[in-house]
């Protein structure tokens, strides 16, 4: 599917079009937007990888629905606009066909007040009970620091009831050392028939608060957004930075960036089969060794960075400091042996029968339901979705180095088990590469602040990073870092009901999502 | 066949224990080990011999302290043995770790938890966070540091604070504690 079939089919819709490096923007009626998406989608299986929001009203006093499309096989962004005038800010929803809209126009309409009509589930997302109604931080004349009042607004969760069904509740606070977040299981004896989550404890304010920044001052909050792919969501903001001002960023750079993110790779993939294995089945041999060797990894990060979570290195225009040759070899040498130790771990686990009864059939993802929902990232690749960004658009030095993307066809636990192995060895093989072929010269080109707008995309260890980012007059007018857990958390609802309710915590963290990410 | 085979690897077999020398090749902190000692001596001097529990609660953290928490569980730091340990209900709790900024819509969890944790609870505000904000103070959907919703008696700065430094607070809670 090219752009000129696109634009032919539409021809009647499509109200403006224009292209701008990677991106291609079309401009529909909101009356046509859902329709428009919707072919595309079904039709022409286009992935649906974002839906945000902009307010506008101060220029021609409408509000801006953006739907961005990933042209995978050019390379390419589509980006398709609608206008919504503020005195009547509605359109039509999307997501009475397209199921992957449906958490991000809930979103809009909380942050913007603009109404998706014909929604099947207009409930709240992020404002919990105590927001006060009509309060849509993102518009623009809402204060970054306006102190609201404390108000008791309905929050209805769903509810099964009949003979024998039992609800569950659990969280905000958990029993281990982990986020918060709300989990309402309904069962009827073990097995869970629903289960819906209530997410956005941690919604800290992130788009606001970088609203009306200049691209440096924002760094240190993008790199805060999630503590375990801070330099994933670093890297994806300098992306969408660096191809707004037109900076050509040196290749030494560029590589150094790819072995800083595939690094950030291993460790969290190290802890994952670790916290699978070991705390999800209660295996704890594998936890005890493999965070063991997960602190190697994070060690090596303080030699690096000097902070344990690989931030602080990848910065607008290229990287901040330069990593010497030695510390390159220690890298390498690291970041291999870890994964001797580790792959002999997994062996082990791979060679009980208690585990692999726990991990084979559990929480089992259709390809059809990840597609449906948007999955991205290792989830959807372990359902058979072919899609990665490294391949897909490639950034730092992926177009030189390409990879492969690895599948999985079990679509459960065990695949999404394995497939952490997988991604581990070939980003090791990556790093031997990267070192051995690293390009001298320059690390830092001088970033000057353009106006305009960019998509910045990153396949961090959890999966795709989509970050938003419009300058306007040398300041950030709307940056919205899309982390994978926003299109993945929605997918309990499928992966959860037909199992029991121990194996939950297993699949959970299987996927291991980020709240503090998601609830940004 | 099987049987002699069996009992040939059991009692001629390769010794399945791993050597001592084994055991001993992680790089131990100095400053680590020697803060830990000094809590493991307080701690048993204040609680008569048994162990000090602990409770974290995520307020609104990134989730890196939370990472660095549970770093504090593994074979190069290994907490327990120093007499502490994490619990999974505040009901057990002499001790709160609060992360993050405290949001809105945590508020009232992170009340709630401090309530149901029995007196006397030593809360300790860990990270930058939860100490008044960190960056993300006066934002719409932030309160504030820990102290805004409870009282807090020591504070941890670090963004996020690291192992060492975590475990060398809860050795300056346990000194003043010992002082009042």
């Amino acid at each position: 599917m090219n752009i000129q079939e696109i634009t032919k089919k539409f021809d009647k819709e499509i109200l403006a079009m224009s292209e701008e490096r990677d991106v291609i923007s079309l401009k529909v009626s909101r009356d046509d937007l859902a329709k428009v998406s919707t072919v595309l989608v079904n039709e022409h299986k286009l992935p649906l990888s974002l839906l945000f929001g902009t307010d506008n009203r101060k220029e021609n006093g409408t509000f801006g629905v953006h739907v961005i499309f990933s042209l995978d096989a050019q390379k390419k962004w589509l980006k398709i606009s609608a206008e919504v005038p503020s005195g009547d800010p509605q359109y039509l929803s999307l997501t009475a066909t397209i199921m992957a809209t449906h958490w991000y126009e809930r979103y809009l309409r909380d942050m913007f007040g603009v109404t998706p009509t014909g929604h099947p589930d207009l409930r709240r997302l992020v404002h919990h009970e105590n927001i006060p109604e009509n309060t849509h931080p993102l518009q623009k004349d809402f204060q970054w620091n306006a102190k609201l009042e404390k108000a008791n607004v309905e929050y209805p969760m769903h509810h099964v009831s009949g003979e024998g069904i039992f609800e569950i509740p659990v969280g905000p606070i958990h029993a281990g050392i982990i986020e918060p977040g709300h989990f309402r299981f309904n069962v009827a004896g073990e097995r869970i028939l629903t289960l819906e989550g209530k997410l956005f404890f941690t919604h800290k304010g992130v788009e606001k608060l970088l609203e009306g920044k200049t691209v440096n001052d924002a760094l240190p909050f993008v790199e805060r957004i999630s503590g375990d792919a801070s330099a994933a969501h670093a890297l994806a903001y300098c992306e969408a930075v660096e191809k707004i001002c037109g900076c050509a960023v040196p290749k030494r750079a560029q590589m150094l960036r790819a072995i800083l993110t595939e690094c950030e790779r291993i460790t969290m993939h190290i802890h994952d089969l670790a916290n699978i294995g070991g705390m999800g089945t209660g295996y704890s041999f594998i936890a005890a060794n493999g965070f063991r060797i997960k602190e190697q990894m994070m060690r090596l990060s303080q030699d690096v960075c000097g902070n344990r979570f690989w931030r602080g290195l990848i910065v607008p225009g290229g990287m901040k400091k330069d990593i010497s040759q030695e510390t390159l070899e220690k890298i390498q040498k690291v970041a291999n042996s870890a994964w001797k130790e580790m792959d002999r771990i997994v062996a082990i686990a791979l060679d009980s029968e208690g585990f692999l009864d726990r991990l084979q059939y559990t929480g089992e993802l259709p390809t059809e339901s990840a597609q449906a929902f948007g999955a991205v990232g290792l989830p959807a690749r372990a359902s058979m979705i072919e899609r990665d960004v490294r391949k897909d658009h490639p950034y730092a030095s992926f177009a030189e180095f390409p990879i492969e993307i690895i599948t999985k066809k079990s679509h459960d636990v065990f695949a999404r088990y394995r497939m952490r192995a997988k991604e581990i060895e070939q980003s090791l093989i990556l790093i031997d590469t990267l070192v051995s072929k690293i390009a001298k010269g320059d690390i830092c080109e001088k970033c000057i602040a353009r106006d305009g707008f960019a998509l910045g995309a990153v396949e961090s260890w959890r999966g795709e990073i989509l970050c938003a980012l419009e300058i306007k007059n040398g300041v950030i007018e709307r940056c919205y870092p899309r982390d994978p857990s926003f299109c993945n958390w929605a997918l309990f609802g499928i992966m959860g009901p037909g199992n029991i309710v121990p194996d939950f915590p297993l699949i959970n963290k299987s996927l291991n999502l980020s709240y503090s990410g998601n609830d940004l | 066949m099987k049987t002699f085979g069996l009992i040939n690897a059991l009692f001629f077999g390769k010794k399945v224990t791993e050597k001592k020398d084994n055991f001993f090749d992680l790089e131990s902190d100095e400053l680590f080990e020697k803060t830990g000692k000094e809590v493991k001596a307080i701690i048993k001097k204040l609680y008569g011999g048994r162990s000090l529990r602990i409770r974290a609660v995520d307020a609104g953290s990134t989730n890196a302290e939370e990472i660095e928490l549970t770093a504090l569980g593994n074979a190069y730091y290994d907490i327990d043995r120093f007499g502490l340990s994490f619990v999974a209900s505040p009901r057990h709790a002499d001790m709160l770790f609060v992360t993050g900024p405290v949001t809105r819509n945590l508020e009232r969890a992170l009340l709630t938890t401090y309530e149901a944790a029995p007196n006397p609870c030593i809360v300790v505000a860990v990270g930058d966070g939860a100490i008044d904000g960190g960056i993300w103070r006066d934002s719409y959907a932030v309160v504030g540091g820990a102290d805004k919703v409870i009282p807090v008696h020591i504070r941890i700065p670090g963004d996020p604070p690291t192992p060492t430094e975590i475990l060398h607070g809860v050795l300056n809670a346990l000194k003043s504690h010992k002082v009042k």
